[in-house]
């Protein structure tokens, strides 16, 4: 008798022990899914920002070699070496936005100077790229 | 027959494991070769991008030294003059042309540019675009 109601719950349960199966052999698919859509995207955005930074730094020792005091002058260079990209130059409290229309404006790297020029003017230019 | 259904549940649920675990070694494996594969990439890059940057800044490659001033040398002030020293150095680097501005200051067969790296220097006195191919 007990083993006839071992056997009927078994069966009983036999949809369920499938359905439990089923389950699993999903788990193992979303697992397998999931591995595998996994970004992989290398650290790249590393180097690329260590250039940025380099032009900005090259935008900014030019500037002082160059004396340049006028915004424009420093939007001209900033547009040579960033033709597509959105960020600002400032030259002490002048600040101007460049290729910022419709941009999303997302990580910021900045970088500035101060120097006394020529006429004994503190000249103080600040250079910023998203 | 019932007994059957359970050995066949059993053997598939095992195999299951099985596979998983077969599965996620596999997956680490690969995953440290992909990551091995960008760090030297990316080390490759930065090789180049810290190349030019001497190229730009050091007296013995393009930067100028001044005669007013000697033995001190101006980061990104650059002249076009390609010594011999600095044609094998840049050949063994994989840089194919160096474009400043308008002017090409160095080619050497530019079949395959790989990537460019643009820098800004002064030439004669003016801001320019260095643009440094990589072949």
């Amino acid at each position: 008798m007990k083993i006839n109601f071992k056997k009927q719950h078994f069966i009983s349960a036999k949809g369920q022990i499938f359905t439990i199966d089923g389950l699993f052999a999903l788990v193992f698919c979303v697992l397998f899914l999931i591995i595998f859509t996994i970004d992989t995207q290398s650290n790249n955005k590393t180097n690329i920002e260590l250039l940025k930074l380099q032009k900005i730094n090259d935008l900014l020792i030019t500037a002082q070699y160059l004396n340049i005091q006028e915004i424009n002058a420093l939007e001209k260079n900033y547009l040579i070496l960033f033709p597509n990209t959105c960020g600002y130059v400032k030259i002490n409290n002048n600040v101007k936005e460049i290729n910022c229309t419709n941009s999303i404006k997302k990580t910021l790297l900045s970088n500035s100077i101060k120097y006394i020029n020529n006429s004994n003017h503190k000249i103080y230019i600040e250079i910023g790229v998203y | 027959m019932q007994k059957a259904q359970v050995m066949v549940i059993d053997l598939l649920f095992f195999s299951l494991i099985v596979i998983l675990i077969i599965f996620i070694i596999i997956n680490n494996v690969y995953q440290i070769i992909i990551e091995n594969q960008k760090t030297k990439e990316d080390v490759f890059i930065l090789e180049e991008l810290l190349f030019v940057e001497k190229l730009i800044s050091d007296s013995n490659c393009l930067a100028v030294t001044e005669t007013t001033r000697t033995s001190i040398c101006y980061k990104n002030k650059i002249h076009d003059n390609i010594s011999e020293k600095l044609r094998g150095e840049l050949l063994t680097n994989n840089v194919c042309k160096i474009d400043v501005g308008e002017i090409e200051i160095f080619n050497h067969q530019p079949n395959k540019i790989k990537w460019t790296i643009t820098r800004g220097v002064i030439i004669e006195n003016q801001f320019q675009k260095a643009t440094f191919y990589f072949c």
